[in-house]
């Protein structure tokens, strides 16, 4: 036995979700219950989703041009393999590795009494926090590494 | 600015200490009110993680107070 069930949200995206029961000869064993959910956006919705997310690629390959030459002027040729690798590292496996643990640990606590289905944008708190203690510190400590290198002599 | 930057040394300590100290108490009193694995996972994972994460916050703000970064 086959159910569909199709919902068509007020926004236009739309959630199809069908529900199959087979059920067995022997009238004691209970049915086997299979579930897909398949759910797609209006097309409006999906093209300004599209051009979000380019506008922040754009950003992210705006950073990406000239982050590899400040990034090696900021430390001496003798530990600069180690200092440009490990925070590298730490940033991107444990930082952004770590997000989707997070995020969900704290729309799992913003489920309150008061409200049970928990706040979905909670989880923004993270990266946003780690953003703006790397913004502070890096408005205050990080020198214009031309100087820095030049007075160093050491490119 | 040279003011402000041995402030934030003093600001970095306190925030990596009170960032393990409020992990620390958060994980015991989650362990405590229920003995469900997902908690402890979570925990298991996350302070291993980020103590030495923390220590480094707290040594960058050590370097801060003794001036390394004035330029």
């Amino acid at each position: 036995m086959t159910k569909t069930a199709i919902k068509v949200f007020q926004n236009g995206n739309t959630t199809k979700t069908v529900a199959t029961s087979t059920f067995s000869a022997e009238r004691s064993a209970p049915p086997k219950l299979q579930k897909s959910k398949v759910s797609w956006m209006s097309s409006g919705n999906f093209w300004l989703l599209v051009l979000f997310v380019f506008i922040q690629i754009l950003y992210v390959t705006m950073v990406y041009g000239p982050i590899a030459a400040f990034l090696v002027e900021l430390f001496p040729t003798r530990i600069r393999y180690t200092s440009m690798s490990l925070p590298y590292h730490i940033g991107n496996g444990i930082f952004g590795g770590l997000t989707p643990l997070i995020a969900t640990r704290l729309f799992d606590v913003s489920k309150t009494p008061g409200n049970p289905s928990g706040d979905p944008f909670v989880g923004l708190w993270y990266p946003i926090a780690i953003s703006a203690v790397c913004f502070v510190i890096g408005f205050l400590y990080l020198p214009n590494t031309k100087e820095a290198a030049a007075e160093r002599d050491d490119f | 600015m040279k003011f402000l930057k041995k402030f934030g040394g003093v600001v970095w300590i306190l925030l990596a200490l009170l960032a393990v100290y409020l992990m620390v108490q958060q994980a015991s009193t989650e362990f405590a009110a229920s003995p469900a694995l997902d908690a402890r996972i979570f925990w298991y994972t996350i302070i291993p993680v980020f103590i030495p994460i923390m220590a480094g916050l707290g040594l960058f703000g050590y370097y801060c107070l003794k001036g390394e970064y004035e330029h």
